[in-house]
């Protein structure tokens, strides 16, 4: 029997395409963030009302990720900003190779800032690291206040989260209070931010720390 | 169910290690792997095991060894083994803990009948 010692990471091909994105992005300074949660919880929307209030004071572009379809490609170019749409076609997350092949249809030296929105996924993004300077998750009301428990890692490596659809907690069964508790259990770190889409209360606190990201960054 | 593209990145590791005419003698791969690493043991297993049939690597099975979560706490300097997602100093029950072990995700070695 002959054995091999090899000693490599799983990893090491996504984790070295990543560190090309990451040298990518510093060399155009251009600041990044992986944006993820479960499915539904308003990614595209905040989004949205971030490009609204953020429109015309720094130069933002987006990477939509789903599984099928260019519907929020769409809803993106609408701000009339660079978007690019990966479709993975059955892929529960985006890797650093999709990315990178997406950075071709982005004009990179006029970007500041890049939002890069994952698969609707709480648990396989977090393996991927994309090159990004941070993960932000968001976790909406309507979804509980038990996910930072039930989805530990995911909380664990994001900097900031987003609790969305604020507006809607008197109508569900969730406890922001317990909610951020959570978070906090699983990430002492963690950056919290409450927003609702619909009524754009915390957008703006969201926006601002988003785009002063840039101006530490610069 | 990301372990089909991890099952994918071991079997294209294995590849740059043997050559086409060796995968046959392939019989095993030991692996660490963290319990915080995101990975479900039985789900790698399958997903290996479905993307190996009917290949010259067909009769390599995964050896896995299940790394612990360990950290050590800002507080009070010592270190413990922490359960799947409570980041919680057992000792003193503070949550400044730094995890050193718990995340690998690695092949170790590939073991070959020759």
């Amino acid at each position: 029997m002959n054995i091999i010692t090899i000693e490599r990471k799983v990893m090491e091909k996504n984790d070295e395409i990543a560190r090309q994105n990451r040298a990518l992005f510093s060399q155009h300074g251009i600041f990044v963030f992986n944006l993820v949660s479960s499915p539904g919880s308003g990614k595209t929307s905040i989004l949205e009302r971030t490009l609204e209030y953020l429109k015309g004071k720094v130069q933002i572009a987006v990477i939509e990720g789903d599984v099928q379809t260019d519907i929020d490609a769409k809803r993106i170019a609408l701000y009339n900003i660079p978007v690019v749409q990966i479709v993975t076609r059955g892929g529960c997350h985006l890797d650093a190779q999709l990315v990178h092949d997406a950075l071709n249809n982005l004009p990179l030296p006029n970007i500041k800032i890049l939002i890069i929105e994952n698969v609707g996924n709480l648990v396989c993004p977090a393996n991927y690291d994309l090159g990004e300077s941070m993960k932000v998750v968001v976790a909406s009301t309507t979804e509980g206040d038990d996910k930072p428990l039930k989805y530990p890692a995911m909380f664990r490596i994001a900097s900031a989260l987003i609790v969305n659809k604020i507006d809607l907690v008197p109508y569900v069964n969730c406890d922001l209070k317990r909610l951020e508790r959570n978070a906090l259990q699983i990430n002492p770190q963690l950056k919290i931010f409450e927003t609702s889409c619909t009524t754009n209360q915390g957008i703006s606190d969201w926006a601002e720390w988003l785009a002063s990201r840039v101006h530490q960054h610069s | 169910m990301h372990e089909m593209s991890i099952a994918q990145n071991i079997v294209d590791i294995i590849r740059e290690h043997v050559t086409p005419d060796r995968e046959i003698l392939v019989r095993s791969i030991k692996m660490k792997v963290g319990e915080f690493s995101g990975v479900v043991r039985e789900s790698l297993e399958f997903c290996f095991t479905s993307l190996i049939h009917d290949t010259p690597l067909k009769k390599a099975t995964l050896q896995i060894e299940c790394v612990p979560i360990r950290a050590s706490c800002g507080s009070c300097k010592q270190t413990s083994s922490l359960e799947y997602g409570i980041f919680i100093c057992p000792q003193c029950g503070s949550n400044d803990v730094k995890l050193l072990s718990g995340t690998e995700l690695q092949i170790e070695t590939i073991e070959i009948d020759e």
